[in-house]
């Protein structure tokens, strides 16, 4: 089965084993196995919606295994898969702004009010505040601020150069500073 | 950098109780495509054709395309594959969570919980060796085809739509042809799905959107089901997924078909076998009269009883030593 997939698996093996003759593609799933969680939950944040998680960590699985012979380093599958999975997340935020899902009978509609993900997006002021950003901003602060990566580390997953991840932070961090003290601006103006 | 909004920030995020990742999606890890072909050059090229029958299905307005070639016979009707062992009698099996079970004479799959099961609008025409089995929708209600008629239904916002055309969404048909002509397979690489033999096809070519596939599975009575998904391009990898998923847990069985509407029982080669064209919206239940007309169009093979009306013919093409209706 694997020889069909040709170059990726010789370049996967050439990463994924560990001198022991350790099956690629065991290698690849235990690896991945590993990060589905938490995967499926950076991209629920990401996306805010719990089947666009799913589909998004499938398709980031899928696109992993097949970009194999770009894995360099086995210690650096977290990092990598990581790159893959923000940039199928940033993909379909993308087709998001051109082409909306309309929802036709209800159940898309119903479906969405028991999201875990929206759940927790809309019920913390901070959280919630965090949710309003355009997409990139948002990238940046949940890389930052949830998955724990350095600036150096969220250059890396979403390719910019660490200026750029510098002042976006900066800039999501005003964004949000204003949106929290807004109300109680108002407040104080009653 | 460091303030209270910060912290803030990281208390709340790393304090929220995110769900973990759905059994779907370990599922899914199982069965990982690991045979996949990396993207790259061509993945093959067709090969020659000796067509003796294409059945271009275009139904619904959806562009359910089959193709089908005919190759070296390597089926036989009298003899039908051998039964994957997943299809002996056995208890059937709970759907896992998630998923529904659909059920038909001959085939069950598990697929979604979330796509819509749209297959009591099809009015399909009846055609004999044709069987409508089931429509699907994910993320979006299918328009009902209006069969018969020429005027076509009007999406407004937040209704029907005839194509899958926003992200996420998909639509899924399958068909049986219950008597295709021997030698009959599918277009594209042969591969197994859930054991039976399989041909899969990416349709519509570069830059058609949606795009479709079509996997073609003999089920071991002989009979081929075509599984056609129509999705947008964007969403190639994802939907494919989906679908694969789906497709492993097929069930296939052999089953009766009723018996042939009188009108087409003298038409010629049905008792062998043969394959359905049809091009264009498919109006209307298929005049069965038009179908003893005799050989009017070739292929490879002959056709018969060709219905041509603006934009739209069925014609069946069947086994020229079988032509006679004595």
């Amino acid at each position: 089965m694997l020889a069909m997939a040709g170059r990726t698996v010789l370049s996967l093996e050439g990463a994924l084993t560990n001198g022991g003759g350790t099956d690629t593609a065991d290698a690849f799933l235990r690896l991945a196995g590993g990060e589905l969680d938490r995967a499926y939950r950076l991209a629920g944040l990401i996306l805010g919606d719990q089947h666009e998680a799913e589909d998004a960590t499938q398709d980031a699985l899928l696109r992993a295994w097949r970009a194999g012979s770009t894995l360099r380093e086995p210690n650096g599958f977290r990092a990598w898969f990581d790159q893959i999975l923000v940039n199928v997340c940033r993909d379909r935020l993308r087709r998001r702004g051109t082409v909306r899902l309309v929802a036709v009978d209800g159940a898309l509609a119903t479906r969405a009010a028991g999201d875990p993900f929206r759940t927790i997006l809309d019920r913390d002021e901070v959280i919630r505040a965090m949710a309003t950003l355009d997409d990139d901003l948002r990238i940046v602060i949940v890389l930052h601020y949830w998955a724990d990566l350095t600036l150096e580390g969220v250059a890396e997953r979403i390719g910019w150069p660490i200026g750029t991840v510098k002042s976006r932070l900066h800039r999501a961090l005003s964004s949000m500073r204003s949106r929290l003290e807004a109300p109680m601006v108002a407040e104080v103006r009653r | 950098m460091s303030d209270d909004l910060e912290a803030r920030l990281r208390d709340r995020l790393r304090g929220a109780p995110l769900p973990a990742a759905p059994e779907t999606l370990r599922d899914y890890l199982d069965h990982l495509p690991l045979d996949v072909q990396p993207s790259g050059p061509p993945r093959r090229q067709l090969r020659p054709r000796v067509l003796l029958g294409v059945a271009a299905i275009v139904v619904l307005g959806l562009g359910v395309g089959t193709v089908l070639v005919g190759a070296p016979p390597d089926v036989s009707p009298t003899a039908p594959p051998t039964a994957p062992v997943s299809v002996q009698p056995t208890a059937p099996r709970s759907p896992s969570t998630g998923v529904r079970r659909f059920e038909a004479p001959g085939i069950s799959f598990d697929y979604p919980v979330d796509w819509i099961d749209q297959t009591s609008t099809v009015e399909f025409p009846r055609i004999p060796g044709v069987r409508f089995v089931v429509l699907l929708g994910r993320g979006m209600p299918v328009c009902p085809p209006r069969f018969g008629s020429t005027s076509k239904p009007t999406p407004e916002p937040g209704s029907c739509q005839e194509q899958a055309l926003a992200p996420g969404s998909m639509v899924v048909s399958v068909l049986e042809l219950t008597n295709p002509m021997p030698g009959t397979t599918g277009r594209g690489p042969k591969r197994k799905v859930a054991g039976y033999p399989a041909w899969e096809e990416q349709v519509s070519a570069e830059p058609a959107n949606p795009t479709q596939l079509q996997w073609t599975i003999q089920a071991p009575d002989g009979s081929l089901y075509l599984v056609t998904a129509g999705f947008p391009r964007a969403d190639l990898a994802a939907r494919r997924t989906d679908i694969e998923k789906v497709l492993r847990s097929l069930r296939l069985s052999a089953w009766q078909a009723p018996p042939r509407h009188r009108q087409w029982a003298c038409a010629p080669g049905f008792s062998r076998g043969f394959l359905i064209r049809l091009s264009g919206r498919v109006d209307g239940v298929l005049p069965a009269r038009r179908i003893d007309d005799g050989p009017r169009r070739g292929d490879s093979g002959v056709t018969a009883g060709d219905t041509s009306v603006p934009n739209r013919f069925v014609s069946a093409i069947y086994d020229p030593t079988r032509r006679s209706c004595n």
